[in-house]
């Protein structure tokens, strides 16, 4: 049976479907990019009328939430928890200040210095999300940046629900390099081409692995790059200083038993820098990582 | 005679103290004993299981609409999930994992 194939662009990144079977894309389709939709409405920073944007306009006040928006951070503040705060939601306004402060699309390849200051943010500990009622409560001051897992966690819905309407077979859905499967495997597993960027077209000669459940994510310092006074920044923020982590790591990818588990490893192991090898064998999770020269480490299980 | 009486009331009345202490320690050694086996009856059979604070960060997801229900079970778990990754096929992707 062909594999069906459906490529798209979705909350600023690349998006790409394959299903098992051609004639269920049709079913698949419309799942993913409905819950797509539901995860930028929910989640972008960048859009006025996202309730996201109206937590962070609401600091210092409770907000009642969607189902969707209270999971999103409660995902977030559980992979706060689970690095130590290495992965840490409330670096929004550190993102903003090294500034990235729109749509990247609209962030300015080059400009004048800006002043940057070494402080660590807030802190996850002080943002509640109380389940019973659905209300979110964010300290003043507190802004919430969920992009580092939203993504994921909206690729491993979507691949959830493309299965669901689906009914039957497999399917794979890969967002900016977030890559989720679920359902039945092809007969070899899905196969992913390891890159830089997600935005890289498919080489026959690069590195490729197979999966057959869970999900892969990359986190990389190659991309979302931007120049202020002739130094470069980029968009992983180390919520230790409030700055754009500076490891050895360029690039991680990680496979887990979900997108979501494999994002949030991969982003911890860029901010935590030389540790990283380390942590990421003490939880047994399968990694690739390169470092700023382009050297390849391989590790917990990860194919030579 | 009077006298006599007394004292035959008083040693009455002190043999009866005395079993009632009697009595009251022993029902109290039994009490704690009873207590203590049928805590210990009670741990072996409904040991249960320890639950998170339904405020702060708790792990557990919401549900409501239809996307948020879809569970992914790494969501709600205490540790990071691991998976499975093997050789691919050069030439083979179907997909691309990188930075974005």
């Amino acid at each position: 049976m062909p594999l069906g194939v459906s490529d798209g662009r979705a909350l600023g990144s690349v998006l790409r479907v394959v299903v098992t079977d051609d004639r269920l894309l049709g079913e698949a389709r419309p799942a993913v990019d409905r819950v797509v939709a539901e995860v930028d409405l929910a989640c972008s920073r960048f859009r006025d009328d996202s309730e996201l944007s109206r937590v962070n306009r609401g600091a210092g006040t409770e907000t009642e939430v969607s189902a969707l928006l209270a999971r999103a951070i409660t995902a977030a503040l559980r992979a706060a928890r689970l690095t130590d705060g290495l992965v840490d939601p409330t670096v929004g306004s550190a993102v903003k200040s090294a500034g990235y402060d729109v749509d990247f699309a609209e962030v300015p390849a080059d400009g004048a210095p800006i002043a940057l200051t070494v402080r660590a943010v807030p802190g996850w500990r002080r943002v509640t999300v109380l389940d019973a009622t659905r209300r979110v409560s964010l300290p003043a001051g507190i802004e919430l940046d969920l992009g580092s897992t939203a993504k994921a966690l909206a690729s491993d819905l979507a691949a959830a629900a493309a299965l669901e309407a689906m009914g039957d077979g497999g399917v794979l859905v890969g967002l900016g390099g977030d890559v989720a499967v679920r359902g039945a495997a092809p007969r070899e597993g899905w196969h992913v081409q390891m890159a830089d960027s997600s935005e890289a077209p498919l080489d026959p000669a690069a590195e490729t692995v197979s999966i057959r459940s869970g999900g892969i994510a990359t986190s990389s310092t190659t991309v979302r790059r931007w120049r202020r006074g002739g130094v470069e920044l980029h968009h992983i923020i180390d919520p230790r200083t409030g700055l754009p982590a500076t490891g050895p790591w360029r690039t991680v990818s990680v496979c887990a038993g979900d997108c979501l588990d494999a994002n949030i490893a991969a982003t911890a192991a860029i901010v935590l820098g030389d540790s990283a090898v380390d942590w990421l064998e003490t939880r047994r999770l399968p990694a690739r990582l390169v470092d700023r020269d382009g050297g390849v480490r391989r590790i917990a299980g990860w194919p030579e | 005679m009077n006298g006599t009486k007394r004292t035959t009331a008083a040693a009455d009345r002190d043999r009866a103290l005395a079993l009632r202490r009697r009595l009251t320690s022993s029902a109290a050694a039994c009490g704690l004993v009873a207590v203590a086996a049928l805590g210990f009856l009670a741990e072996a059979t409904h040991a249960g299981k320890a639950t998170a604070a339904a405020a702060t960060t708790s792990t557990s997801p919401s549900t409501g609409s239809s996307s948020a229900s879809q569970s992914s079970s790494a969501t709600t778990s205490g540790s990071l999930s691991s998976g499975a990754v093997s050789s691919g096929n050069s030439g083979s992707a179907t997909v691309v994992s990188g930075g974005s």
